[in-house]
């Protein structure tokens, strides 16, 4: 059993500001848990102090219901990989593995069989008298990993334990991970700044933004309600589009690319009249034909065409159709000096259009997200 | 990789080498040359000795005085590297792993403990050791050179405490070390080699003093070798005895180049380092 | 929290800085209080307060004057060839890429010589009777016995020991300048000369001014070349062997305190006039 509570945990910097504000969840035993943010958000600074390398300046953290706040990180028995693995170079991969056992005082046979162990789960075998200078990108993964599960801890921690790898490594080490967690049955907290590891990897994911809780929740749960326009720019790829709007009479939303009706699961009470932000996600564009029926459909300009093989995402530009608008779309709204509105959509990736084409575009109503346009706040849905 | 330009390697660039090495290692051969010559070629103005002869260096260390300044230099220089090199760890670890007020003022101490001329201190420890009893005594030079070494101590432990991977540390502590322990079995491994070349240049230092070991010491109970060699006599008064200072020289020189030789890439690290990123 | 953390980098700097502060700034502040007596040691006498009496004869004596002119000449020129040399050392090993190892190596046995030893080895090196230098010239010098020649013979060996160590830290300045910058400026268009001027003297200055520093007040203090070579005789004598053959040969405490204070002020200046005059970037706070 490893269950860890974060109390409204705070942690203040030395110039002053807040490196972590009032964060508050909870990992369940045997969850894989994910802390996912933009860089400097607190993500590592908060993993710091669960694993007590970071004092807490405020709040508490539990373990089983244990205060650990004071507990050094030697008698925490918790486990950490490091985003620079931090092996140590004048060990060779045995001694590595072997450390944690060495300081726990086991006896020499006990650390040799649970040595071999990991290195046979995680596929060592053949290195364990290397150095960490003679090992690749991936197999110094490996060790850190190993070094890490050896100790059978209580909680595993994970700081970008892929970020140093390339592409291909990543996404193998990813599926890696997971399936060892799964394994082991070891409750794990991993810190990411990649959405998509977070999405991928996740049973729940808390989304931390200037060392602030936005969202907790499965990663469809922050994918389908986000809570802000933050959460909802920050989990999904390529990113939702977001389109300033108006609310006019009788709930007709006005869209750059004409008005919309707005579906009757908004709380239309709260919206009458009102400047929000509309969020659509390139997913829900379709070709007319392919649309839901009653979506809206407007005309676009192509300005740019990504074509990834099994996707095609176009940069479009909405060409206004009522009467005595400008024929061409631009890049620069000639009145405000602002960048005209751009979407990226996904369609089928046999389309055979390019850039400067036009093409008709619906998208899917019952799928838009609305956002307070000054708290950046969701109107969630009814249901 | 620096770009390997064949071209300005060429000849400029190894006449320039090898002027640059004749330069360097001139007048150790001279001294060499110097300490072979048997006593009849020491006039004859040629740079290399005709025929060998050991003659000066069996006088050397017959003579009484030459052992034991040999022997004060070693323990003086062993006991100052110990003791500077013991301080300056805490202090290089505090400046680079701390953030605490005042961090600065230790640079500046060093700075000016670095730029300090010695024979502003000359007069008052002389009259303050000739009190405290520690005139002419192993302390009494060991306490000054401590002083003075500290800031080359510190500069270059900085630099080379800089250059090691925190991360590790804190892997330690989570893998079960105590803060003793992760200093202990990963970091000090780490940082030995900093450490040793930091020692070599304490030692030299304190081996080439020469002002510190002429005005503090008066007799064979602390004088060290380049206070023996400068105030060596020999036999006649007024002449110098040349062959036997020479001899003398070589075997106080060559170990200490020796030394310097083989660390050297560490000892121009730390050398330059401290003081280019300081 | 915050002043748990500042006691203990004070714990681990403290012996650092108390064995730094016992040998400097309490004797100099002793020697501050011995230069007001008159103390001489031969005579055995108790000191007796004569106030700045110690100064004024320093002062008035022709042999401070001539020391400090003669300690301020070696300094500029020694310094001045240092750098050139220094410098052309540096371009050298840092271009020649095959033999800077060698190079390197060689550099540091001047570095690591015995100052005594060096001077000693020029010192014969020079002496009509046992050098080599004369025969080699074709001259019939005794150039420590006369002053110009003495001077030339001092500042030569000074050289020979400490270019080295400008060598040194101005390749670790030049070697800290990007390969690609470099390469821009060619591409850019700037001739070698340029690429000189323009791109990496502005680039190594921090590293210049800092060995200029070093190496001034080191030259400054300069007593261990003198005292071998010429034990300060023939007018050669530096502001270090004025002081210490006042208070250690002669045993005036009182009048020798005085010589080193003086010292250690002029020291003070010309740290304060380097300060003043580049900004000296080494006064950067340790982050």
């Amino acid at each position: 059993m490893a269950e860890i509570v974060i109390d409204h945990v705070s942690k203040r910097f030395a110039g002053g500001g807040w490196a972590v504000r009032k964060v508050t969840f909870t990992v369940k035993d045997g969850e894989f848990f994910i802390l996912v943010g933009p860089s400097g958000c607190g993500k590592s600074t908060l993993l710091h102090m669960i694993v007590g390398l970071e004092d807490i300046t405020e709040g508490e953290i539990r373990l089983d219901g244990q205060r650990i706040n004071e507990l050094d990180p030697k008698d925490r028995n918790m486990a950490m990989v490091f985003q620079s693995y931090a092996l140590y170079p004048h060990m060779t991969v045995r001694e590595n593995i072997a450390f944690p056992l060495r300081l726990a005082k086991l006896p020499r046979s006990e650390i040799k069989r649970r040595v071999d162990e990991a290195a046979g789960i995680l596929q060592l075998g053949a290195l364990l008298d290397r150095k960490p200078s003679d090992l690749s990108g991936g197999q110094r993964q490996r060790v850190a990993m190993g070094r890490a599960i050896v100790r059978r801890p209580q909680v595993f921690l994970l700081d970008e334990p892929l970020s140093n790898l390339d592409a291909r490594l990543r996404v193998q080490m990813r599926t890696e991970i997971a399936a060892l967690q799964r394994r082991l049955g070891i409750t794990t907290i991993y810190v990411t700044h990649d959405q998509t590891e977070a999405m991928v990897l996740g049973d729940r994911v808390a989304l931390l933004r200037s060392g602030e809780v936005q969202q907790i929740g499965t990663p469809k749960q922050l994918y389908e309600t986000p809570r802000n326009e933050f959460v909802a720019g920050f989990i999904g790829s390529p990113a939702m589009n977001f389109l300033h709007a108006e609310i006019g009479d009788d709930n007709l939303l006005l869209l750059p690319m004409g008005p919309c009706p707005l579906p009757a699961s908004f709380p239309l009470d709260r919206l009458d009249h009102r400047n929000v932000v509309v969020g659509i996600r390139p997913e829900h564009f379709h070709l007319p034909g392919a649309a839901p029926p009653a979506s809206p459909v407007f005309s676009a300009e192509i300005i740019l065409a990504e074509w990834l093989g099994a996707d095609l995402y176009l940069h479009v530009q909405p060409v206004p159709s009522h009467p005595g608008a400008r024929e061409a779309p631009l890049l620069i709204e000639p009145e405000t000096g602002k960048p005209g509105v751009v979407l990226i959509v996904r369609v089928p990736p046999d389309l055979r259009l390019g850039r400067g084409d036009r093409m008709e575009l619906a998208y899917d109503a019952a799928k838009i997200h609305l956002f307070d346009a000054d708290t950046g706040e969701s109107f969630l849905r009814n249901h | 990789m620096r770009m390997r330009l064949k071209g300005t390697d060429g000849l400029p660039g190894a006449l320039g080498s090898l002027l640059a090495v004749a330069y360097a290692l001139l007048p150790v051969i001279w001294i060499v040359s110097l300490s072979l010559k048997p006593s009849r070629e020491l006039g004859n103005g040629r740079f290399l000795p005709e025929t060998f002869s050991l003659e000066h260096y069996r006088a050397v260390f017959t003579d009484p005085q030459f052992p034991a300044a040999i022997l004060n230099s070693l323990g003086i220089a062993s006991i100052t590297t110990a003791l500077s090199i013991l301080i300056a760890v805490f202090a290089a670890y505090a400046i680079v792993r701390l953030d605490f007020r005042g961090k600065q003022w230790i640079f500046y101490g060093t700075l000016a403990v670095a730029m300090f001329p010695q024979v502003s201190v000359v007069g008052p420890l002389f009259e303050l050791w000739r009190t405290l009893r520690l005139f002419d005594t192993w302390p009494g030079l060991i306490l000054p050179y401590l002083s003075f070494t500290l800031p080359l101590a510190v500069w270059t432990l900085t630099a080379f405490f800089r250059e090691v991977p925190w991360e590790l540390e804190k892997a330690a502590r989570v893998d079960g070390a105590t803060p003793s322990q992760a200093f202990r079995l990963v970091i000090l491994p780490l940082v030995a080699p900093g450490i040793f070349a930091s020692a070599i240049l304490v030692f030299i230092f304190a081996w080439n003093d020469f002002l510190f070991a002429a005005s503090l010491t008066s007799t064979d109970r602390a004088r060290t070798v380049p206070v023996a060699i400068a105030f060596f006599t020999g036999s006649s008064q007024f002449e110098l005895p040349v062959g036997s200072i020479a001899a003398a020289s070589v075997v106080v020189t060559i170990p200490v180049i020796a030394l310097v030789l083989m660390f050297q890439r560490r000892i121009i690290a730390g050398l330059t380092a401290g003081a280019v990123k300081g | 929290m915050k002043r748990t953390r500042d006691l203990k980098g004070w714990l681990l700097c403290g012996p650092a800085l108390a064995a730094m502060a016992l040998v400097t700034a309490y004797p100099i502040l002793y020697a501050v209080q011995l230069s007001l007596y008159r103390y001489d040691l031969r005579f055995g006498a108790p000191p007796e307060l004569v106030g700045l009496g110690n100064y004024f004869s320093v002062l008035s004596s022709e042999i401070w004057w001539q020391a400090l002119g003669n300690t301020l000449l070696i300094t500029i020129v020694s310094v001045f060839f240092e750098l050139l040399l220094g410098f052309a050392l540096a371009l050298l090993m840092h271009k020649a890429v095959f033999r800077r190892r060698t190079v390197r190596s060689a550099l540091l046995v001047p570095y690591a010589s015995n100052t005594v030893v060096a001077a000693l080895a020029w010192k014969f090196a020079f002496d009509p009777t046992t050098g080599f230098v004369n025969r080699l010239l074709g001259t019939d010098l005794a150039w420590l016995n006369e002053r110009w020649s003495a001077f030339l013979v001092i500042i030569f060996s000074e050289i020979w020991k400490t270019t080295p160590f400008m060598a040194l830290l101005l390749l670790a300045g030049l070697s800290l300048i990007p390969d690609e910058v470099i390469k821009a400026a060619r591409i850019d268009g700037a001739s070698a000369v340029q690429r000189f001027r323009l791109i990496i003297l502005p680039l190594v200055k921090p590293s210049i001014v800092v060995a200029l520093l070093f190496r001034s007040l080191d030259a400054f203090r300069i007593f261990d070349a003198v005292y071998v070579l010429t034990r300060g005789a023939h007018g050669t004598e530096s502001v270090s062997v004025v002081g210490y053959n006042t208070l250690i040969a002669r045993l005036n405490l009182g009048l020798g305190s005085a010589v080193s204070v003086l010292v250690f002020l002029c020291a003070l200046a010309i740290a304060l006039l380097f300060i003043k005059s580049f900004g000296v970037p080494l006064l950067r706070v340790e982050r």
